[in-house]
């Protein structure tokens, strides 16, 4: 009974007219022509921006639903979100975003639990979560890196410190995490976790993220599956959680020396190509504009779902985008421009509504079920950071005689 | 040896002059494959016939651009065809079917079992593609096999658009000649025939120009493999598949045109 009352719920909250002429345009196939980056990137900045107006406090609200409005701010992501306002401050040359920043770094610092963690959940809440103690270490690093301000540093550190303590013998975390059990996508963590060690000379901080790296590679099945990419211990994993696993890799490919990043690189590449290839050849001709990427697959790389979710695609552009150049193959940077129009394609810039205006969607269509019916600000934010790496890219290339 | 031509479904000026010149060549094809004609595509077709040269052919390309139907593809088919002696280039493909006593055989679908029955009944040899279709099960039909102009250096560039790849990679631009099996552009390759861009060219004009160019190239892989010739095996390994090119990629390609 409850289950239909909510469904019912959710289809009333679609017929509010700004709501319904998204649900409209997509249960169409339509999507809006891609038009200047530039402005597209501006229009998710400000999206962002009111984001974080509305959440008060310096934090950046969770996103617009359907039902409810804006959300309260959410920690885990306002964490990284800080790094993509210091990236649009370099990028457009314009301080207000590292304002931004770093009032979202000093609220982070301001909330952060008594032994390092970040809360987890959207609000402020009691309980720590280690993956999403890793996204604000990227937001402090970040901003460290960018002001120099020595209380980011301390509050990554007194994080890593945390992470370190809870971490599992074997370098997996298991204990405060998502349904208790280990991620593939705490690469993520690891990430931060390796940075901050080297950044702060603690050598124990790197040690525990190499040992986390040192359990994931050994974690690949078939084809080039992780195990342990999703949110759950089985069924289909989201391509958002699969990208979060392959960037983590990467990073820590970068940062890494020897056998054990040859080896991180070896097995984010392997995924990123599986998803490449089921990309670029799922279309009804091979003439034409891919299929939009299915947003789950199944351990055999199979799609799972009818929907794509966008923040997926998004982080897969800037994935695909950094192999190209370091593998010197330009169909990934092909790929990736692809993948992106078809998200430029969803985003709103004439909407009436602020929470639809600029704001990227959960899922396309808007009903799917990733993040349904709603604008969660990770996924503008990685629209952010994949359009200001696409233009990177490109003006490499435009600019060469 | 006993050759079919494979044509799509649309209009072009690509299988009419193949078949002149074939003739001309001492390889008369047997027959032409086509897809089955609805009503209405043989409307679009007539039309399309009827107005080949001139403002409507203009007004058709804004709609569906086609390099065969340009004016830069039918100026260098002209050339082509006067460099060979080859009369009447520019009629209709039956036209040129019937004067060169060619039988059309139509199917539904170029792998069902009555395509390949058909081919089998009238002991082809080898088939020769010029269009986009896609061989499976047909691919067993023909005695030798079947040919397809692929745009671009094999095995290096596999795949879709492989000419403008060609020129974003810098590699040279030319028509492969291979055997079509069931991978992608994996068959084995008798010839490379090269061709140059010419400076300032933009992609459509040369497109529009390699029309003549896979003729020719198409001409001498039928002649290798009537004169005892086999194609050359690549490895899986050797290429990379490459897919539908972003505009703005087809922008960069277009400006290493002439160096």
């Amino acid at each position: 009974m409850n289950r239909i009352a909510e469904s019912l719920k959710a289809r009333a909250a679609c017929l509010r007219p700004s709501h319904a002429r998204i649900v409209l345009r997509d249960r169409r196939g339509r999507r809006s022509a891609a038009g200047r980056d530039e402005e597209r990137l501006r229009a998710a900045l400000d999206w962002l921006g009111r984001a974080q107006d509305a959440a008060g406090g310096g934090g950046v609200s969770a996103g617009y639903h359907f039902r409810g409005g804006w959300r309260p701010p959410y920690p885990e992501t306002s964490g990284y979100i800080a790094a993509t306002f210091l990236d649009a401050a370099a990028y457009l040359g314009e301080s207000s975003w590292r304002d931004r920043a770093v009032a979202i770094g000093d609220w982070e610092i301001s909330i952060q639990l008594r032994g390092g963690a970040v809360r987890g959940g959207q609000g402020v809440n009691d309980y720590p979560i280690v993956f999403n103690t890793g996204q604000v270490m990227i937001g402090w690093l970040a901003l460290h890196r960018a002001t120099g301000e020595q209380r980011f540093l301390d509050a990554a550190v007194r994080a890593g410190e945390w992470l370190a303590a809870v971490q599992d013998a074997d370098g997996k975390w298991s204990r405060h995490t998502l349904n208790d059990i280990p991620h593939a996508y705490h690469s993520r963590v690891a990430w931060p976790l390796l940075e901050c060690g080297l950044r702060a000379d603690r050598p124990d901080l790197a040690v525990a993220a190499e040992r986390f790296y040192g359990w994931l590679v050994g974690e690949t099945a078939g084809k080039g599956w992780i195990r342990h990419m999703g949110f759950t211990g089985s069924g289909p994993v989201l391509t958002h959680t699969i990208a979060y696993t392959i960037r983590g890799l990467l990073e820590g490919a970068n940062r890494l020396d020897g056998d054990l990043a040859l080896r991180c690189r070896e097995v984010a590449t392997h995924a990123a190509r599986q998803l490449f290839y089921r990309y670029e050849r799922n279309k009804a001709d091979p003439f034409g504009e891919p299929r939009p990427l299915p947003g789950l697959f199944d351990e055999g790389w199979r799609p799972a779902a009818a929907w794509s979710c966008l923040t997926g695609n998004c982080q897969l552009a800037i994935i695909w985008i950094r192999l190209a150049r370091a593998n010197d193959d330009a169909r990934y940077l092909n790929a990736s421009l692809k993948i992106l129009d078809q998200v430029k394609g969803t985003q709103c810039l004439k909407s009436g509504n602020p929470g639809i205006r600029g704001g990227v969607a959960g899922s396309w269509p808007v009903t799917g079920r990733y993040i349904q019916s709603a604008y969660p600000n990770w996924a503008a934010k990685f629209l952010c950071d994949a359009l200001m790496e696409q233009e990177r890219a490109m003006a490499g290339l435009e600019a060469r005689p | 040896m006993k050759i079919a031509v494979v044509t799509g479904a649309g209009e072009s000026l690509l299988p009419g002059i193949l078949l002149s010149r074939l003739r001309k060549e001492g390889l008369p094809a047997e027959c032409v494959l086509r897809p089955r004609a609805g009503a209405l595509r043989a409307i679009r077709d007539g039309l399309a016939r009827a107005t080949r040269r001139g403002l409507a052919c203009r007004i058709r390309e804004r709609l569906r651009p086609s390099p065969v139907m340009s004016r830069i593809g039918v100026t260098t088919y002209r050339e082509y065809a006067s460099a060979h002696g080859l009369e009447g280039w520019d009629r209709p493909l039956a036209r040129i079917m019937a004067d060169l006593d060619v039988e059309l055989v139509t199917f539904e679908d170029l792998n069902d079992n009555r395509t390949a029955a058909a081919i089998r009944d009238r002991g082809i040899d080898l088939l020769l593609n010029t269009c986009s279709s896609l061989y499976r099960e047909v691919l067993d039909a023909p005695r030798i096999g079947v040919l397809n102009p692929h745009m671009g250096p094999l095995p290096r560039v596999r795949g879709v658009n492989a000419m403008e790849w060609s020129l974003f990679l810098g590699l040279p631009t030319g028509i492969t000649v291979h055997r079509i099996d069931r991978g992608v552009d994996t068959g084995d390759v008798l010839l490379f025939e090269p061709f140059e861009p010419k400076p300032g060219e933009d992609i459509p004009a040369l497109r529009g120009r390699t029309g003549p160019l896979m003729v020719e190239a198409l001409v001498r892989g039928a002649r290798k493999l009537a004169d005892g010739g086999a194609g050359e095996p690549q490895a899986k390994s050797d290429g990379r598949q490459y897919f539908v090119m972003h505009p703005r990629l087809v922008k960069l390609a277009e400006r290493r045109i002439g160096g």
